[in-house]
């Protein structure tokens, strides 16, 4: 019973709409994972009809990725004229000569390309974004509307052997989920891929040896968050599982109100819901916690990273090997 | 939410744990471009390698002892909210039993199921942010800005511009979006109202084919929230990508009128670029308390569900003193009873005066919404009388404690109500220390051990949720068993035979007759026959008593009752 109901409460409020996050569906268990690779073509072909949009919007984001990563990779190059100039100026301090003035119609221009550059990119986001928005809350519909025909078809056997809630949430709920999870990793997920071939290349491009640096790293990130969702997965089970407990007995005890109030069982009954209660506050602190310190382990490495490009970069800049720009 | 946040007491200890390692954690970030800055403005522009390194090494460890604080911090922190959702929800569950009915049917069963549940959880996951975000974001605004001051003060004025334009912006955003986000949830409401109604009335719909009908319904209702859903992605779609933009000028703005101070000689290329990041780390920490202040409305929706239920002050408490009850077992006395439904206008039921004693089967008979269950739910204190007195052994029922009062009586309510276990865990729950002699004993003689044995586990069949697996006739046995186990001295049946064919009707009742022939029995039935041979019947018409007294008694005196059994029995029957 808790089984079936475990995949109820975990959005209570959801409206569809931003706000999770971009960790929001992070750690959370797959739910349903039964037949993954089924749901997922299925979901696919939901989309179908929307096919052509997809592909804008893949395009769009595709495009608005790769000018925000042009965009560090331009400003760099003005980071490091400013650079130049700033060292010629103390030299020429330091050897008394006339003192020259930045290069100003140069920096001026990559200030012009820069504002360029991040207003298309947003228009492309703002396009993306624009098509996703309906994309993403027309296939829900469909999908509920499909789920109330189908419900409308079912033996009543069916409706007789599931409570009303757990019928419920199916249908607002969890196709909620997958609203979410539509609209949130779909885009992240292209805007996550382009990126990284962007950043790579793009780095590639800087110093190769730079990058060798970084894509060590990653290494690094991939095991963090291996290490961290599969203990999550479990955690986050334990606590849907506690809760979908704790909510039928809640369900169960409010339904039938009167008779615990008949045979004076609220002592047993509230006993029953502190030890479920407590059940849950184990399997769910360590959730939290474990989903917690991702932001903080994420940080740490790409400060790591940071903090070696930077001594590393130091050292080959005072040998006059690559410019600032790597910052 | 405030209100909520007082149950936090036990935690103030981590708190104070949390905001100090929080502190520590930002500064530590705070840190770290100064810490780039003059490795930049230093050690690069001198040539200096073992500067560099020393420096880099710092970096390490400041990084690393940040991320300790913040893994400790996050620690404590989903200890607090998750132990915060755990005590609410304790102090929720534990009033809603302490309920009377009459408090349980103001908010319905619905709503405090979610209260007790969804909303806590509402609460809970804000509290996590509330307690990372809200030390963090505003300590690494203002830390930003002091660090970004001390690199330089005259580009200060970019963020000076830059601020306000994206508080502005956010503004207007929240002042379209926030009805909108409301709507959100109504639209999820009702498109769960619709669904729920539909699967209430499944059968009735089914049967009238009204299929088609429910389905547009349905399809309003989710028309109408994709379309809400749709215009905040919409307002959305704009919001984002101007925030990237937003910060992204920011930063070229910095470059460029750093440079003009780079090119006078007032800034070091290293300080720029620590000024670039503690912008960005400013801008961004502004974005998480805007955030922040998009879901604490949300959650406050929820607080204020849940302190309405923590609020509501019982009407139905024990006396400081409990009256002992006298010897007399069972006697059950009405004196000029009325009783009226919160906020209905009509009482429903209206002088009633009656004495029922040990060895008497007192009957009520009378029209759907004529007053019975009202009447019996007035013996177990589940309501209190508005006029009048009910004395249960003498005793009012408002001087007594519930539990004693209840702990006498034997109660199968109208709309049986079966848990989820085993059968023989159901029927001892009249009896919490039932032997199986006994409970075997209750279920034969509630006529239920035929169809128990024929079960898969006998007395260990499960029972689902509402006992959905059981016929109306077998739930309404195990019902009149879970009461028979008890031994009370009061019995209350509320319809309990309604659903029973003729013969297990009669046969029950004569096996019943011997077990509770010492104690106090109401019988609420609909059929004549069923009430026939009791030692009294109440007719109750509209909430008074109709008439009162044997059946052949009445059958002289009373109308009322004429007109029923008219209905109910045939002409021989009558004689
Ligand atoms: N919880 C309640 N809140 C408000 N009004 C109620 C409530 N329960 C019953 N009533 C009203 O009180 C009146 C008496 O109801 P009651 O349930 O006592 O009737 P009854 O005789 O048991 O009917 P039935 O044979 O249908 O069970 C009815 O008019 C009903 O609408
Ligand atoms: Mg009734």
């Amino acid at each position: 019973m808790s089984e079936e109901r475990s995949t109820k409460k975990d959005k209570g409020f959801s409206g569809g709409g931003p706000g999770g996050g971009p960790m929001g569906a992070f750690g959370k268990p797959v739910v349903k994972a039964k037949d993954f690779k089924g749901t997922f073509y299925r979901l696919l072909n939901y989309l179908k009809p929307q096919r052509t949009k997809f592909l804008i919007v893949f395009l769009f984001a595709g495009l608005s990725t790769i000018f925000s990563i042009l965009g560090p990779k331009i400003m760099g190059k003005g980071i490091t004229k400013i650079g130049e100039g700033f060292g010629a100026k103390m030299m020429a301090v330091q050897m008394g000569k006339p003192v020259p003035s930045l290069d100003f119609a140069y920096i001026g221009n990559i200030v012009l390309i820069l504002i360029g550059l991040y207003l298309i990119s947003a228009a492309f986001g703002y396009v993306q974004q624009y098509i996703m928005a309906g994309v993403a809350q027309k296939t829900v519909y469909k999908l509920r509307k499909e789920v109330d025909e189908k419900l409308a078809n079912l033996p009543l056997k069916f409706f007789d052997s599931r409570t009303h809630g757990e019928i419920l949430s199916r249908v607002t709920n969890d196709i909620d989920n997958i609203s979410t999870t539509l609209q949130q990793s779909l885009t992240q997920l292209i805007t996550a891929i382009v990126t990284l071939i962007g950043v790579i290349v793009m780095m590639l491009s800087i110093s190769p040896l730079l990058t060798l640096i970084v894509i060590l790293t990653l290494p690094l990130y991939m095991i963090v968050t291996i290490s961290i969702a599969k203990r999550s997965q479990k955690q986050f089970a334990a606590q849907q599982k506690s809760l979908g407990e704790l909510n039928g007995h809640v369900e169960e005890m409010y339904a039938g109100h009167k008779l615990v109030k008949a045979y004076g069982r609220e002592g047993e009954s509230i006993a029953t819901f502190n030890l479920i209660n407590e059940k849950l506050y184990t399997a769910g602190y360590k959730a939290q916690f474990i989903s917690g310190i991702i932001m903080p382990l994420m940080r740490l490495v790409s400060n790591l990273g940071y903090v070696i490009i930077c001594v590393v970069g130091g050292v080959f800049a005072t040998r006059g090997l690559i410019p600032l720009e790597i910052f | 939410m405030v209100k909520l946040f007082r149950l936090l007491k036990p935690y103030t200890a981590y708190i104070f744990a949390i905001v100090s390692l929080l502190f520590i954690q930002v500064i530590s970030d705070l840190y770290l471009p100064t810490l780039m800055a003059d490795l930049v403005d230093i050690g690069i522009v001198n040539k200096d390698i073992s500067y560099i390194i020393r420096i880099g090494g710092f970096m390490l460890l400041i990084a690393a002892g940040g991320t300790l604080c913040a893994i400790l911090a996050t620690y404590l922190s989903s200890k607090t909210a998750v132990g915060f959702g755990k005590i609410v929800r304790e102090k929720l569950f534990s009033k809603v039993e302490s309920f009377s009915l009459r408090e349980f049917d103001t908010f319905g069963t619905a709503t405090l199921i979610t209260r007790t549940t969804n909303d806590v959880t509402q609460i809970q996951q804000v509290s996590v942010l509330i307690l990372t975000m809200m030390v963090t974001a505003p300590l690494m605004s203002i830390g930003g800005i002091v660090m970004a001051l001390r690199q330089d003060v005259s580009l200060a004025w970019v963020l000076v511009v830059v601020i306000p334009i994206l508080f502005s912006i956010i503004g207007i955003t929240l002042f379209k979006g926030l009805p909108l986000f409301k709507l959100m949830q109504e639209k999820l409401d009702k498109l769960n109202l619709v669904l729920r109604e539909s699967l209430t009335g499944i059968r009735v719909i089914r049967a009238f084919n009204r299929i088609d009908k429910e389905k547009e319904r349905f399809d309003d209702a989710n028309a109408d929230l994709m379309n809400n859903a749709i215009k905040i992605n919409l307002i959305m779609a704009v919001l984002m990508p101007v925030m990237m933009l937003i910060m992204n000028l920011t930063t070229v703005a910095l470059v460029w009128f750093g440079a003009l101070r780079i090119d006078s000689g007032d800034m070091q290329i290293g300080s720029l670029m620590a000024f670039i990041q503690y912008a960005t780390q400013i801008l961004f920490s502004l974005l998480m308390l805007v955030m922040l202040f998009i879901m604490i409305p949300r959650a406050e929706v929820s607080a204020v569900r849940i302190n309405e239920v923590l609020e509501t002050g019982l009407d139905i408490k024990d006396p400081e003193t409990p009256k002992i009850a006298d010897q007399k077992r069972g006697v059950v006395e009405f004196q000029d009873v009325s009783f009226r439904y919160p906020g209905a206008d009509q009482p429903a039921i209206t002088n009633i005066t009656f004495r029922a004693k040990p060895g008497e089967l007192t009957a009520i008979i009378g029209g759907t919404g004529s007053g019975k269950t009202t009447l019996v739910n007035l013996i177990a204190r589940f309501y209190d009388v508005e006029k009048g007195r009910v004395l249960v052994d003498g005793v009012d029922v408002r001087e007594t404690s519930q539990k004693e009062l209840r702990a006498k009586i034997g109660f199968a309510p109208q709309k049986t109500v079966l848990f989820s276990g085993a059968i023989a865990e159901n029927i001892r729950y009249g009896k919490q220390d039932a032997t199986l002699e006994e409970i075997k004993h209750a279920a034969d003689v509630a006529q239920a051990t035929e169809f128990i044995s024929e079960l898969e586990e006998g007395f260990e069949h499960t029972i689902a949720q509402g006992g959905t697996n059981l016929s109306g006739g077998q739930k309404q046995r195990l019902s009149i068993a879970r009461a028979l186990v008890r031994k009370p001295e009061i019995y209350i049946f509320d319809d309990s035979f309604s659903a029973l064919d003729f013969k297990t009707d009669a046969k029950l009742r004569a096996a019943l007759r011997p077990e509770i022939a010492e104690a106090t029995v109401f019988l609420i039935a609909q059929s004549v026959s069923t009430v026939r041979d009791a030692d009294r019947i109440i007719v109750l018409d509209d909430g008074q008593i109709a008439g009162m007294g044997t059946h052949t008694e009445l059958l002289n005196t009373c109308e009322v009752y004429r007109e029923l059994v008219a209905s109910q029995l045939s002409e021989e029957e009558l004689g």
